[in-house]
Formats: structure tokens, C-alpha cells, sequence
């Protein structure tokens, strides 16, 4: 009897001992989790190159996020979906406008590339941005820092957008990126969703803080778990799925973003290995270009913005011992032959061939081809990022889906 | 070594089974009297046997006609624009005749508007009764046949990437014209429930997979979270009639279904015995329910409800029949208040503007004096007399005609 129980107590501390430690090794979701380490250690020993990135973090984390009250999609909310409950999402898509030849103006026509000032009646397009750059930052700040303040108000935050039972999202995202007048489901609206992508991110960094407790995370792995039904499931989801250019792309982040929340660490693989690299291939051409991105009125940045969804699978599939970025088929397609095709633009985005009709940010190719040559040992890449250099714009934010003041302290080397 | 692997399979053989020490068959429906219908079944009780066959001669449309779904040939499709979201009307709402559109529509209590056939409650209502019946006739037959179509039907029903329902009724017993929510709509997927019964009784055939079964689970899950935190779903939970038990034994039933044993007690204990108490009067009436113009129908329903919640209770261990509140609230209380008037329906005080349908009285109590081992209702319920006709729920208790 003693004997088995003592076998039973060292089953359960093994099983226990297992379990814990194979959740502590990951720190984040979409965060190169060797970068934020190091910055840890680079900041507790007051390295000069890293104070000053860590500084304006903090300043700008202290005097807006942690007085920033808690935002929600039913804040100040003008416009309710037609399911008329305030807690579903809804935005307008960007590039439509009402047709002048209609009385009425719907069905809304499609202008690329030109922003429609009535988005910005639906607030949560604006407040998403906002709540999934807070939380980030205010975690961030948690795991650098260890002060509990962080980690509570992050928390409190994510609580107001994601569990509160009348402020709470529904876990769907049926409304998103509406077009008035139209008829047809779309599921370009699931876009929005690398906010959601960037909150669990946020959440699983203040895991272990005593401000986000075990019920927290029951309660928004339920939300997330639900989320991923809708994604997987719903017509919309179905839809995106198959897009068949970057959002294709975008729509497995998130899905790999709430799966790895989930826990879920073998469909993680699965999703990366049989879907996303399955898209790599068919949506790439063999000179590395990317067609449907080149045919936009914003090629350049549609091409980076691709780019940019690989390297956060790679990011997420770096946790789980995958390198996307070595990754490389019988023809020889591959993130290297995008990152080759895109180079030279970003070197001098003035040569680009084709449409760019608002300025690039060149800065964002820095970000890739550095992400590049550590996870290939290409010193090339990384002396090549260092020239062009990498001082994000706090305004790029929204296309990007990074933080630019959190990107800037992990990428410090980059300059 | 030995010693530790063996100890190991003992300790997972433990894990695994104990949920399961009794094959359970089902969400809502007595396992015991399942087997006692299959075994009268199989002794050629002619209590059963010509019930069963009729069932088995009827069942034999659902293989030739086309399965349908929710999605397609749809005349009323929900806001979303989502041929997938489940819309019905809510039963008892017309076309206002002093406004040109007719909208909002109005209420007229105990009056079923046509216009409900246009929506998905019919199909829901049909594709359930052919998978119960279906799911039945395998457990029954163990004809693998059964197995087959049921599966067939439930796939298209809930899992289909094209027609397959999506797990919400935001727009179930919607109302045109009303600018507010409402959560009564929620008391439709009680439907879903028994479907899903099916899915329970099928689930040792080689037509139900394991992929089939955890698509479901994970359907059901879905469902159970939009139940418990949209705002429709709390609505319903803070309704204080009929509705809010119903709300109670849905989820209770979804969660059983998803091997959630705690939450289905936690179900129990911190709301299910409130309501109990909030909702009963001293003389075991529920007020709500003798309010409504079909007062004895809502009286029973109330108690149907209870009755469905200890069936699904008692498969985790809690019984939910000899529960008894510290102010002496209880079902058998219940059941004591509407016993006379099963018996004499006409000298019902309140009011019915349908005739009450005597069966569900004599089936109440049936159930209630098998539980509460009450010899007084089982010789009431064979007075009032009781047909066990092709549905499964009366076939279940076809000893209350006497051998």
C-alpha cells in the first residue's frame, strides 16, 4: 500500500514536472523568445545599447497604456451588427465606397487601395489596434521588468475586450470588414483578427503573473478554443482559408496563434507543415515574386506584408523546433527566394517595377532579412538589415500587426 | 519494472473506465428502461413488438428520401446573411394590422403563427425525429443499416462544411421588426439535445468514427459557450419561468454529452436548485406557468424539465428526484400540485384555451411514481390510459399498460 502510494505521488510529480516544464519554456506566441532573453539580461545589466529602446518603451507604456482605460467593442460603439448585439465585431472594409451611379449608394464599390474615412465610424477597428498594441506592450513590460503593475493592467485589460459578460467579444468575426449592400459572405474581414492573434500573445507572456489567475485562463482558452471553431468552421473562415493570396497567409497565423494558445502543440505542426507551406508554394512563383500581391496598388507592401506572415509562422513553428525560413521545395520555392526576389526593393524601393502608390517603409525589409540571417547564419542578411537599418515608424503599426516600440527594443542590433 | 507497467495499466484501465462503468447510451433517456425496451423487444413483447415494427416500416422513408439541411432551399435567411444560422419565428408573433408593413410583429399568447413553417424549426424538429428513430432502431436491431443513415443525417445536419448548422441561435424565435434581443430563442435547441442522442447510441458503430465523434464534441462545446456567455444566453438564464430551466437542462445536457461531469453538477447545485426554489410556490405550483393561457400544458413542461434534468443528473451520481430545499421545495411537490388535474383536466382553475393532452399527464406521472416509488400515480397514470404510439420517449415506459 505505502509502496503504491508512493509510486502514485511520483507519477503525479513526474506528470506534473512534465507538463510545467515544457509550458515554461515557451514565454510567448509571437515573439522570438531567445530575443526577449536576451533583452531581459541586456537591460538587468544596464547595457548601453539597449537603455535607451527600453526607456522610451517604458515611458510611453507608463504615461499611456497604464492611464488608458479599458477598451471593448461595445465602447462608444455608433454602428451594431445586425445581429443588433453590441458585443459582435464590426468594421467596415477599408476600400469600399458608395457608388455614385446608385441613389442610395449601395452596393458599395471597391477603390484599392484608398481608405474609406467611414471606417473609422466602427471603432473597434481603431480600439482592436490599440487594445492588441497595449496589452502586448504592458506584457512585455511585465516579463522585462517583473512588476506586477504590468501584468495587472494588461489583465484587466484583456478581461474588458475578451471575458466580461457585457463587454466581452462574441468569439466570432462575422462582421468584420462589412461592404454595405452586399449580398455574398466574404471572409477578408478575419484579417482583423492578428489582434486577436497579438492579445494571446499578450496573455500567455503574463502567465505565472498572480494578476492573471488560473480562471483567467480557462475562461479566454474556452474563448480562444470557441474562436478556433468559428475559424475552422464557419463559412467565412472556410472562405479565408482559401484565399488564395496574403490573407490565406494571415488567416494560419492567427489560427496558429490560437491553436499554440490552446495548447495544442501537434496541430500546430500539422497547420504549419500541411497548410501554410502548402500555400508558400502555390501562391509564389518560381523568380520568388508573389502575383496576387504584385497586382495590388500597394505591391510593395503586400509583397512585405506576405513576408511578414511567414516570418511569424516561423516564429511560432521556431517553439516547437521547425525553421520555416530553411524550408525549401523541389523547385526551390521558399521564404529565402521571396526574401532574394524582395531585396533589392527594399535596398532602394524607388526601382520597384510595379504600382506602390503610398510610400514603403523600407525599414520592414530590415526587420525580414535580420529575422533571415539568424535563422539561416547568413551574416550577409544581417549586415544587409544593418545598412538599410531598422527604426520603425510608431504610425505602421496597423499594417504591420507588430509594435513598433517593442520590434525596436528586440531588434536593437538592427541599426 | 514489471510490477510498475502492470500497476500503470491498472491505474489507466481505472482512468479510463470510471466515467463509463455503465455503457451509457444516451443524454436524456433512462439507460435502464433502453434496456428493458430492447429486451422486451427481443422476448417479443406485444406491449413493444408492434410499435417497434410500425417504427421500423415508417423509418423506411428516411432512407429513400433526400437528407436535407438547414442551408438549402431556405426561405428565410437570418441577418447574417448566413444560410448556416438557424432562424426560426417565435411561435406565438403576428403581422401587426395597424402598420402597412406589418412590422413589429405582435404577440398573441397560445396562438402558433403559419408563417412558422418558412423557417428552420420544422427541419430541425424532422431531422431530429428521423435520427431518434434511426439511432433507436440500431440499438434496438443492431442493424449496422441504421447506423449508417444516422450518421448520414447527422453529419449533413451539424458537421457538413456547406450545410452543416453554426453552433449559435442568435437568430432562433426571432421576431421581425423587433429592435431589441431576447434569449427565449434558446429553448429550441432542446431539439439539438435529442439529436444528439443519436449521436450517443450510434457511437459503437463502424459508421460513427472517431473523427465523426470528436467533431461533434467539438460542435457541441461550440455550442455550449455561445449558450453560456452571449448575450442571448444570459438573457435566458435570468429567465424566471419555464425558460430558465429549460436553459439549465440544455446545457446540462450538452455538457454531459462532452463528458463535463462537474459542470453538469455544478449546473445543479448553483442554479438548477435556485430556480427550484425561486420558481415553486408553497403548494408546489410554478406561478410563471399558471400565468401563461395554457396554464396545465406550461405547468407540465416546467416539470418535464426537472424530469429530463434528474435523467441526465443521476447519470453523473446526483438525484435530483429526492432533492427536497430547506423550505420544503421540491419535484415531487410539483408533481403532488398537478396530480388531481391529470386526473380531471377539466377542473383545471386556470387557463387552457387547447385541451390539455392527457397522455403527457399520465406519462408525468408514470415517471414520477416509478421514481418516487408511488404506487398511487402508476395506478393513476394506467386510469388515465396512455397509448405508447411510435415515439420513443412514451415506448420507453410501455409497462405502464399492464401485461
Amino acid at each position: 500500500m505505502k509502496l503504491t502510494k508512493i509510486f502514485l505521488a511520483s507519477l503525479f510529480s513526474i506528470i506534473l514536472f512534465a507538463s510545467c516544464s515544457k509550458k515554461s519554456e515557451i514565454i510567448s506566441i509571437l515573439y522570438d523568445d531567445a530575443l526577449l532573453k536576451s533583452a531581459k539580461q541586456a537591460i538587468e545589466s544596464n547595457d548601453s545599447s539597449i537603455m535607451p529602446k527600453y526607456n522610451e518603451l517604458k515611458s510611453y507604456v507608463d504615461s499611456v497604456f497604464m492611464e488608458m482605460e479599458p477598451l471593448s467593442v461595445v465602447k462608444d460603439k455608433k454602428r451594431v451588427a445586425p445581429s443588433k448585439d453590441p458585443r459582435d465585431y464590426i468594421t467596415l472594409s477599408p476600400y469600399w465606397w458608395p457608388d455614385s451611379l446608385i441613389e442610395g449608394g449601395v452596393p458599395y464599390i471597391r477603390k484599392d487601395g484608398q481608405r474609406n474615412p467611414e471606417v473609422y465610424e466602427y471603432l473597434e477597428r481603431v480600439n482592436s489596434t490599440t487594445f492588441a498594441e497595449a496589452v502586448q506592450s504592458l506584457a512585455v513590460m511585465y516579463y522585462l521588468s517583473k512588476d506586477e503593475k504590468y501584468a495587472g493592467k494588461a489583465a484587466e485589460m484583456l478581461r474588458v475586450w475578451f471575458l466580461d459578460p457585457e463587454t466581452g467579444m462574441n468569439p466570432n468575426m462575422t462582421y468584420s470588414q462589412t461592404v454595405p449592400g452586399m449580398v455574398e459572405i466574404r471572409g477578408t474581414g478575419i484579417i482583423d483578427a492578428r489582434r486577436v492573434a497579438g492579445a494571446l500573445n499578450a496573455a500567455k507572456i503574463i502567465e505565472g503573473s498572480t494578476s492573471w489567475t488560473e480562471e483567467d485562463k480557462a475562461e479566454l482558452k474556452d474563448w480562444a478554443n470557441a474562436f478556433r471553431y468559428w475559424m475552422e468552421h464557419s463559412v467565412n473562415g472556410l472562405k479565408e482559408e482559401q484565399a488564395g493570396n496574403n490573407h490565406g497567409l494571415w488567416y494560419e497565423v492567427t489560427h496558429e496563434a490560437v491553436v499554440m494558445y490552446g495548447g495544442d502543440y501537434e496541430y500546430l505542426r500539422k497547420i504549419i507543415e500541411e497548410k501554410q507551406l502548402t500555400r508558400l508554394e502555390a501562391q509564389m512563383q518560381p523568380d520568388g515574386s508573389l502575383p496576387r500581391e504584385l497586382e495590388r496598388t500597394l505591391g510593395l507592401h503586400y509583397s512585405t506584408f506576405a513576408l511578414e506572415a511567414l516570418n511569424l509562422s516561423d516564429i511560432m513553428g521556431g517553439k516547437i523546433g521547425m525553421n520555416l525560413w530553411e524550408y525549401k521545395t523541389a523547385s526551390g520555392k521558399g521564404m529565402l527566394l521571396g526574401l532574394e526576389y524582395l531585396k533589392p526593393f527594399w535596398q532602394s524601393p524607388e526601382t520597384w517595377q510595379h504600382m506602390q502608390i503610398n510610400p514603403f517603409n523600407k525599414e520592414r525589409g530590415a526587420l525580414l532579412l535580420y529575422c533571415a540571417g539568424t535563422r539561416t547564419n547568413n551574416q550577409e542578411y544581417i549586415d544587409l538589415a544593418k545598412t538599410i537599418g531598422y527604426y520603425p515608424d510608431v504610425n505602421e503599426a496597423e499594417n504591420t500587426n507588430s509594435v513598433p516600440r517593442i520590434n525596436s527594443l528586440l531588434y536593437h542590433k538592427v541599426k | 519494472m514489471k510490477f510498475v507497467k502492470r500497476f500503470l495499466f491498472v491505474i489507466f484501465s481505472i482512468v479510463l473506465m470510471s466515467p463509463n462503468l455503465i455503457a451509457q447510451k444516451s443524454i436524456t433517456y433512462d439507460n435502464a428502461r433502453l434496456m428493458e425496451l430492447k429486451r422486451a423487444y427481443e422476448n417479443r413483447d406485444e406491449r413493444v413488438v408492434p410499435h417497434i415494427k410500425a417504427l421500423i416500416d415508417f423509418s423506411e422513408r428516411y432512407f429513400v428520401s433526400k437528407i436535407f439541411n438547414i442551408a438549402e432551399e431556405k426561405k428565410r435567411i437570418a441577418p447574417s446573411k448566413d444560410p448556416r444560422d438557424y432562424i426560426s419565428l417565435s411561435r406565438y408573433w403576428w403581422p401587426n394590422s395597424d402598420t402597412k408593413d406589418g412590422l413589429p410583429y405582435i404577440r398573441h399568447d397560445g396562438k402558433s403563427n403559419p408563417e412558422l413553417e418558412e423557417y428552420d424549426h420544422t427541419k430541425i424538429t424532422q431531422l431530429e425525429n428521423a435520427v431518434t428513430t434511426l439511432g433507436l432502431l440500431y440499438y434496438l436491431t443492431g442493424e449496422e443499416r441504421y447506423a449508417r443513415r444516422t450518421s448520414e443525417i447527422l453529419r449533413e445536419m451539424f458537421l457538413d462544411p456547406a450545410t452543416g448548422m453554426n453552433p449559435n441561435m442568435t437568430y432562433s424565435q426571432y421576431v421581425p421588426g423587433m429592435t431589441y434581443m431576447r434569449g427565449t430563442g434558446i429553448l429550441d435547441s432542446r431539439i439539438l439535445v435529442n439529436a444528439l442522442n443519436s449521436a450517443k447510441l450510434i457511437e459503437e458503430s463502424r459508421f460513427w468514427s472517431i473523427g465523426d465523434k470528436k467533431a461533434m464534441h467539438e460542435w457541441a462545446k461550440t455550442f455550449l459557450y455561445w449558450i453560456e456567455n452571449s448575450t442571448q444566453g444570459q438573457m435566458e438564464f435570468n429567465a424566471s419561468n419555464n425558460h430558465g430551466l429549460w436553459y439549465d437542462v440544455i446545457r446540462m445536457g450538452l455538457s454531459y454529452f462532452i463528458d463535463d461531469y462537474t459542470h453538469v453538477k455544478w449546473i445543479v447545485e448553483n442554479s438548477l436548485y435556485k430556480r427550484l426554489e425561486v420558481q415553486q410556490a408553497k403548494n408546489g405550483s410554478f406561478p410563471e406557468e399558471l400565468a401563461r393561457t395554457l396554464g396545465l400544458s406550461y405547468t407540465t413542461f416546467a416539470l418535464e424539465a426537472f424530469y429530463e434534468a434528474a435523467e441526465i443528473a443521476s447519470k453523473t451520481g446526483i438525484d435530483i428526484w429526492t432533492f427536497t430545499s430547506p423550505d420544503g421545495r421540491s419535484i415531487s411537490k410539483g408533481v403532488e400540485f398537478a396530480y388531481p388535474y391529470y386526473l380531471e383536466p377539466q377542473k383545471w382553475p386556470y387557463e387552457q384555451i387547447s385541451p390539455f393532452e392527457k397522455e403527457r399527464g399520465s406519462m408525468a406521472l408514470y415517471v414520477a411514481g416509478l421514481k418516487l416509488n408511488n404506487r398511487e400515480y402508476i395506478n393513476a397514470a394506467r386510469k388515465i390510459g396512455y397509448t405508447p404510439e411510435s415515439k420513443l420517449k412514451y415506448l420507453l415506459y410501455f409497462d405502464i399498460i399492464k401485461k
